[in-house]
């Protein structure tokens, strides 16, 4: 491995260790051991590990690595620096659906609710995909239940109660916290699948950048390849989605981060380096969320910390001179 | 290998058809240079036969053998036919030898382009137009030692790099290759033509695309030939 | 204290008689109203922020004269006054059950939150008195609320005290820092419905039984929290607050003491979980029409499960088996018994407001 991938290894491992032994509960390296064991002193030792800090920095870590290369994907696909998960409406729908669990009061938990919702608009993708032949239109659509999905959501908000509406407006921040030991199981299962299926297509992808129609000459079925990256990022997107809400910027920035810093650039070569400043730039905001959240007065969403960290990188992208984002 | 078009139909779903044509046989072994002016259907036709753009009549299909493979048999074509578009991609982070391995070994690519070697560590975005279509011709030869099928590919090239493109398809036929090319650069078909051995001629082609159809000049045309029937075509 | 008199009144010829305001009695819990009584002899009902004592309004049922001494004293706080023969609109089921338990719900004409009422005896009222619901897309029906034309109308100060010169009374019962000072509105509501006497008896009998009730000092030291987790921080009342001041007149301890705020307190989740570890209880309230589980407790929001694990039991009061927000307000003793038969380690009170959840979360 080379210096650099070393030296990113080592921020990563130093993240996650930061995650692990730092926290209000004051707890010594030798206590935290323990209590991952679970031969922990106290009872509380053991809560605040196992049930909170452990699942906490596994979602976040697998959710910063299934974003990040989302984010890649869509802009190999769409050859476009500044494409990201968000863009095919998937997180439209996850809104749209809490928004009719929350705000309508159907009593369902949160995170069933955007799994359904994002399952309704994958569907509904997935028949438009029969129709349009190209990504980019495929992309309006997107664009466009985007659109339709946030203006149902204004007609339910308006006629929502204060505490829903709360509930609701504290989901689109975003969270790592709410995810449980499954649910960050399932999150690490998706990022193995997503990462084995990009390892397997990373000949399609890369011949993608190439261009759609020589790639097609080159072998690439579009439309295999069309269901394939709709049925993969609906899976991995809508379930962190639903998990830790919609977040933003980390799938768009993170591969621009990589490319900063790393040189390689096919699909096979760059999947480590996407991954790791994934989880980088996952537990750095999420370093900043449980550092406010400790220290009283306010305290920042998620969403808003990801924003802080990303949209410079985004406008760094459109700043360059040469509209070069090779 | 030969390519046989069979009553094919060109053009766009619910407009008037670009072009219709009888039976068109393309021998494998020549250059085969397709010529006509803006909107004649050229490009549309090379991209019919690749199998991008679907036909509206008609078919086409590779003889190998004593078989022939048809549109249903795609996937076998992959080896049999590669495209060169004409205009290299543009901001591809891909380094030249990775673009190249996606079609076959680097070494081979070499040997047939020395001066490659040099670029193998660049990214493509960062080679000139004329070196990056060489790349992509080069890749091209390394998926399909058979057909090498081409849209206009000298168009935004300058003088220098348009004689090295033309010295590598003449090298791709000579060891075996065919070469499909939609053009209107006249004097580098005269010329590209004039260079090839006798048996490659005999096997070439040159067609020019007017009024719907196809109409089949000698290879033997020089230049003033060519520019007279183009002219035409173009007036009349 | 130079009065600046306003209006076209002639300057007092003498000046030594200039217009004064007597303070009457104070209540004896609540800080959030007071009376007063100008040298005219009418009675001023003056409407403050418990906390900052912020003068947010003054209400007198006769006339002012001009040139008041309210002017001086509290200039730009809004006058209402009140015309009692044309009943009035409620915005909160709180205030509905204060005036039910006090002076009676004659002269109710309208209301914002009709089906948030859940007790039975105030429903069928409203039904046979035809009372109406006056909320609208952006708080207000305007046009119902102009038909109804009432005598005064009881807001909270969140509301906008000058829209369309209504005779809007902003009430602060809600921010009391105790639970006697939070049922005592029920005497100026009383007043304003013109049945003083029924409101202050009323009060006079809550706040017997509560004293009798409370335990003069901390008996069960049982430590007890309360609060949500909203937006990943833990929020709960401060240690000023009614509810800790409940916990405390029980004889337990609130666990937040070391907090000295009486605005509501924030929390981070793992700060949080070490209190829960050394607290005995938690209060929770909440909304279930069936029976409220712990499993339902869990559903609600994932973080409450390490928050199980590290408590020892959990205290629910169901809203919709006890109207926590409505008919308990007026009757903070009842509270008060449940708490204290809870602390002693007992199921349930005679009032059956909370109840204990078995809690066994099993280990991973």
């Amino acid at each position: 491995m080379s210096l650099r991938g070393a030296g990113v290894t080592a921020l990563v491992l130093a993240l996650v260790a930061g995650h692990v032994f730092w926290g209000e509960v004051a707890m010594s390296p030798w206590e935290v051991l323990l209590a991952a064991k679970g031969d922990a002193s106290s009872e509380l030792h053991e809560v605040v590990l196992q049930a909170v800090r452990i699942p906490r920095v596994l979602t976040a870590a697998a959710a910063g690595v299934l974003l990040a290369w989302l984010g890649l994907l869509m802009q190999t696909w769409f050859r476009n620096p500044l494409a990201g998960p968000g863009v095919l409406g998937i997180t439209s729908g996850g809104s749209l659906g809490v928004a009719l669990a929350v705000l309508l009061g159907w009593g369902m938990p949160t995170w069933l609710g955007a799994s359904l919702g994002c399952i309704g608009v994958l569907i509904l993708i997935g028949m438009g995909a029969r129709r349009f032949a190209s990504p980019v239109t495929t992309l309006v659509f997107g664009l466009m239940i985007s659109y339709a999905a946030s203006a149902a959501v204004t007609v339910l908000e308006s006629s929502a109660s204060a505490e829903s509406l709360q509930t609701f407006v504290f989901w689109g921040m975003g969270t790592f916290g709410k995810a449980t030991l499954w649910q960050a199981a399932t999150l690490l299962g998706l990022m193995v699948m997503l990462g084995g299926w990009m390892r397997w297509r990373s000949g399609w992808l890369d011949a993608w950048l190439l261009g759609e129609e020589l790639a097609q000459t080159m072998g690439v079925s579009q439309a295999r390849m069309n269901r394939e990256i709709l049925l993969v990022t609906g899976l991995a997107l809508g379930w962190v989605t639903s998990v830790c809400g919609p977040l933003a910027f980390l799938g768009l920035a993170v591969p621009h981060v990589y490319r900063f810093f790393h040189a390689g650039r096919s699909h096979r070569d760059s999947a480590f380096g996407v991954a790791a400043w994934g989880v980088i730039l996952a537990l750095a905001a999420d370093g900043l969320v449980r550092f406010t959240d400790a220290g009283g007065g306010a305290h920042w969403p998620l969403n808003a910390v990801l924003a802080m960290l990303g949209a410079p990188v985004v406008v760094s992208v459109l700043w360059k001179r040469t509209h070069d984002w090779s | 290998m030969n390519l046989r078009l069979r009553e094919a139909k060109v053009g766009h779903v619910s407009q008037t058809p670009l072009l219709e044509l009888d039976s068109w046989l393309l021998e494998a072994g020549g250059m085969h240079m397709v010529l006509g002016g803006n909107g004649s259907g050229k490009s549309t036709l090379l991209r019919s036969i690749l199998g991008v753009h679907p036909f509206l009549g008609g078919d086409v299909v590779l003889e190998v053998g004593s078989r022939e493979w048809g549109p249903a048999d795609r996937n076998h074509w992959v080896n049999h036919l590669a495209f060169v578009p004409s205009m290299p991609p543009k901001q591809v982070g891909l380094t030249v030898k990775e673009v190249l391995e996606l079609s076959g070994d680097v070494g081979d690519a070499l040997g047939q382009n020395p001066r490659m070697k040099a670029w193998l560590g660049l990214r493509l975005s960062q080679l000139s137009d004329g070196q990056a279509q060489q790349v992509m011709v080069a890749r091209a030869v390394l998926q399909s030692p058979c057909w090498v099928v081409l849209d206009e590919p000298t168009a935004f090239l300058d003088v220098a790099a348009q004689n090295e493109m033309w010295a590598m398809l003449i090298r791709h036929v000579e060891q075996g290759g065919s070469v499909l090319m939609a053009t209107h650069d006249l004097r580098g078909v005269q010329r590209g033509l004039s260079i090839t051995t006798p048996e490659v001629k005999a096997k070439s082609s040159i067609s020019l695309l007017r009024k719907r159809g196809v109409v089949h000049l000698s290879v033997e045309a020089t230049l003033e030939e060519l520019e007279s029937e183009f002219e035409g075509n173009a007036l009349g | 204290m130079l009065l600046v008199v306003q209006g076209c009144v002639s300057p007092p010829t003498d000046p030594e008689s200039k217009p004064r305001l007597r303070p009457l009695s104070s209540p004896s819990h609540a800080s959030g109203f007071q009376w007063f009584q100008t040298e005219e002899g009418v009675t001023v009902l003056v409407l403050r922020q418990p906390r900052t004592e912020e003068v947010l309004a003054t209400v007198s049922i006769q006339a002012l004269a001009e040139g008041n001494a309210l002017n001086s004293m509290w200039n730009g706080v809004p006058h209402v006054t009140v015309d009692q023969t044309k009943g009035f609109v409620t915005t909160s089921t709180t205030h509905v059950h204060l005036l039910h338990a006090g002076a009676g719900l004659e002269g109710w004409k309208a209301c914002t939150s009709l089906e948030y009422l859940r007790n039975a005896e105030v429903r069928a009222w409203a039904d046979s008195a035809g009372v109406r619901d006056v909320r609208g897309d952006s708080g207000w029906n305007v046009e119902a609320v102009e038909a109804v034309a009432p005598g005064w109308m009881a807001v909270s100060p969140t509301y906008d005290l000058a829209e369309r010169s209504w005779p809007l009374v902003p009430l602060t019962e809600y921010l009391e820092p105790t639970p006697l000072g939070r049922a005592e509105w029920m005497v100026p509501l009383a007043w304003l419905a013109g049945d003083s006497v029924a409101g202050a008896r009323a009060f006079q009998e809550v706040q017997e039984r509560y004293s009798e009730l409370q335990e003069p000092e901390t008996k069960s030291r049982k430590r007890v929290f309360t609060g949500s987790v909203a937006d990943g921080v833990w929020h709960a009342p401060g240690n000023d607050s009614f509810v800790a001041q409940w916990i405390r007149d029980a004889g337990g301890v609130y666990a937040l003491a070391s907090t000295d705020a009486h605005e509501n307190v924030e929390l981070g989740l793992e700060s949080l979980l070490e209190l829960a570890h050394e607290a005995d209880a938690w209060v929770v309230v909440t909304y279930d029409p069936d029976t409220f589980t712990v499993e339902d407790l869990v559903a609600l929001d994932p973080r409450h499960e390490p928050l199980l694990r590290a408590t020892d039991e959990v205290w629910v009061c169901n809203t919709a088996h006890a109207d926590y927000f409505g008919e308990v307000v007026p009757h903070p003793d009842w509270v008060l018994e449940d708490l204290m038969v809870l602390m002693e380690g007992k199921e349930q009170g005679p009032n059956r407001l909370f109840e204990r959840l078995r809690v066994s979360i099993p280990k991973p």
